[in-house]
């Protein structure tokens, strides 16, 4: 019974994760074997497909990578700051705005973001920050703002309510108790809104496509995008690329898996 | 204790935030309906009123339905699909062996990878000349299915590439609901002499409904603006055969330049979208309770 259990669950797991084998080991093989031969294990090792895309690209990997990383990192910093501080704060508001405040955010959560990205442009444009990194950056925390906000509040949840009074007590502000108190507290926290907005982040293709525009620089999904239309690419090397691109959150989530998975339940189901 | 909300330092922690969510979240919202009655472009920066027109064009030109069935059809399917399979992958993963819970983890790796990876994946798999036609021209002769070129396999083709990835995502959700089903209950069904499906039924089914509105509500919201993997599967084709809402307005805006005509699909789209979010979280959670 078990290891019939045992036996059909590793069987669809090959099968479902059958597309990921394909494209890592395909990465690593010369264009022959990769038509002939898709599914079988590289006879013939190459990281040939590896090096070409940094070649062929002009530099548009790297500096894809590059900007991925910079503009990745930021994006979190101010969904953590910004996000914590919020659900701090709006802890000593009456429960009527309180309430007010999360339907709003709540709406946040769900909206799908082709439908304001027009204003969202057009704003930017104004205040002369398309075509900006920080205009992205302030984009994404604005977008992320509510996950972050409802993830901080499950968990600040568990804050004794004596905790903050004490700290008052003893004369401190809002800002000495968030920066003494809370955020301390809230660590475990932070580490599901990092890798999550983290992977978000990094994965979007359609943000960055329209509020970076084709001019200044690009990302990691929009770079794979160009990198398909622009250069005269093959199989091994479109591998390759998405490789690369995926490495960086693969890892992260293999090591914080747990955080992943808590910070999408605290997320989702409140 | 009293505290007094009007110092500088508490107005310092709260604002923030909330100005950068109303400015770039919710003033957008008020600007796409106040510029659906104007024709705009963004190449001359012009803003002429025409009231209701975008309207009645849309009414009067198939594309914007075309794209609302296309994601009408694709959410019932991942709805179905992805719950049903993720039910079953999870069904079986639940277990405390040191196997099932690498399995877990491996289960997810396609929700953490960008959509548009995913497209180019299943787009290189599915070709004309790709892995899969090869695959199955081992076993017939000269199977010749155009997974992308021919417009009802295409929505076949994007539907595979969405559930994917949605299918992991509901498996490790009802995988944590699983978890807190007590042992003691599903004991007791079982000396009750309930067969495997009368469980499922009675017992892991009612139960499991938390589950189920998260995983809904979340496929919902992801067909509603699904771009990416679209684009890279089939670019909206075989003509506008799969191009979607979200791909159908950012066309009008950006590349045609009907700025005006595109916010006026985007607040059909909010409302559509709301609607269907709405109506899924009352019905799916009142279930919830009644259980």
């Amino acid at each position: 019974m078990f290891y019939r259990q045992v036996f059909i669950s590793i069987f669809l797991s090959i099968i479902f994760l059958f597309p990921l084998y394909l494209v890592f080991v395909n990465s690593f093989k010369f264009e022959n074997d990769i038509l002939n031969n898709p599914a079988s294990f590289p006879e013939l090792f190459t990281f040939n497909n590896y090096i070409n895309i940094f070649v062929k690209s002009n530099d548009l990997l790297s500096n894809s990578l590059t900007n991925s990383i910079i503009f990745t990192s930021l994006s979190i910093i101010f969904v953590l700051v910004l996000s914590s501080m919020l659900a701090f704060s709006i802890h000593f508001l009456s429960k009527k705005i309180q309430n007010i405040i999360f339907i709003f955010l709540l709406l946040g959560l769900i909206l799908p973001t082709p439908i304001i990205l027009i204003p969202v442009f057009t704003i930017l444009k104004f205040v002369n920050l398309n075509n900006t990194f920080i205009g992205l950056i302030l984009f994404f925390a604005a977008y992320y703002l509510p996950f972050g906000t409802l993830v901080f509040r499950g968990f600040m949840k568990n804050i004794p309510k004596e905790m903050i009074e004490a700290s008052f007590i003893d004369g401190a502000n809002f800002i000495v108790c968030y920066l003494k108190i809370i955020l301390p507290i809230l660590k475990p926290a932070s580490a599901s809104v990092i890798i999550i907005t983290g992977t978000w982040v990094w994965n979007d293709f359609l943000n960055p496509l329209i509020l970076l525009g084709p001019l200044e620089g690009t990302t990691v999904t929009v770079g794979l995008y160009r990198m398909v239309g622009q250069y005269s690419i093959n199989f091994g090397e479109l591998y390759a690329f998405m490789v690369l691109i995926s490495l960086p959150v693969l890892i992260a989530y293999l090591f914080l898996q747990k955080y992943f998975i808590e910070g999408l339940l605290a997320g989702s189901g409140k | 204790m009293k505290i007094n909300k009007k110092n500088l330092d508490y107005f310092l922690l709260i604002s923030p935030g909330l100005i950068l969510f109303s400015t770039l979240i919710i003033f957008p919202i008020c600007l796409t309906i106040f510029y659906s009655f104007f024709k705009i472009s963004f190449l001359t920066n012009n803003y002429d009123f025409i009231g209701y027109k975008n309207f009645y064009k849309i009414l009067y030109k198939k594309e914007f339905f075309n794209s609302i069935q296309i994601v009408l059809v694709l959410s019932i399917v991942a709805v179905t699909v992805s719950n049903i399979l993720g039910i079953i992958f999870a069904k079986l993963f639940n277990h405390d062996h040191k196997i099932f819970l690498i399995l877990r983890i491996l289960i997810f790796t396609p929700f953490i990878l960008s959509p548009i990876v995913i497209g180019y994946t299943f787009a290189t798999i599915l070709t004309d000349k790709g892995i899969l036609n090869q695959f199955l021209s081992i076993f017939f002769i000269n199977l010749e299915i155009s997974w992308l070129g021919n417009p009802t396999y295409a929505l076949v083709s994007v539907s595979i590439a969405l559930c994917w990835q949605l299918i992991a995502f509901c498996t490790v959700i009802y995988l944590a609901n699983l978890k807190n089903i007590p042992r003691e209950l599903e004991d007791a069904v079982e000396i009750d002499g309930a067969n495997k499906i009368q469980k499922f039924r009675y017992l892991d089914w009612p139960l499991l409904a938390p589950a189920l509105t998260i995983n809904t509500v979340v496929i919902l919201i992801s067909t509603f603006k699904l771009y990416d993997r679209v684009l890279a599967l089939t670019g909206g084709g075989p003509g506008r055969a799969s191009e979607t809402i979200a791909m159908l307005i950012i066309r009008t805006a950006f590349n045609e330049n009907r700025v005006g005509f595109a916010s006026s699909m985007s607040l059909l789209l909010l409302i559509i979208s709301g609607a269907t979010t709405f109506i899924a979280l009352v019905y799916l959670g009142k279930r919830e309770v009644d259980n």
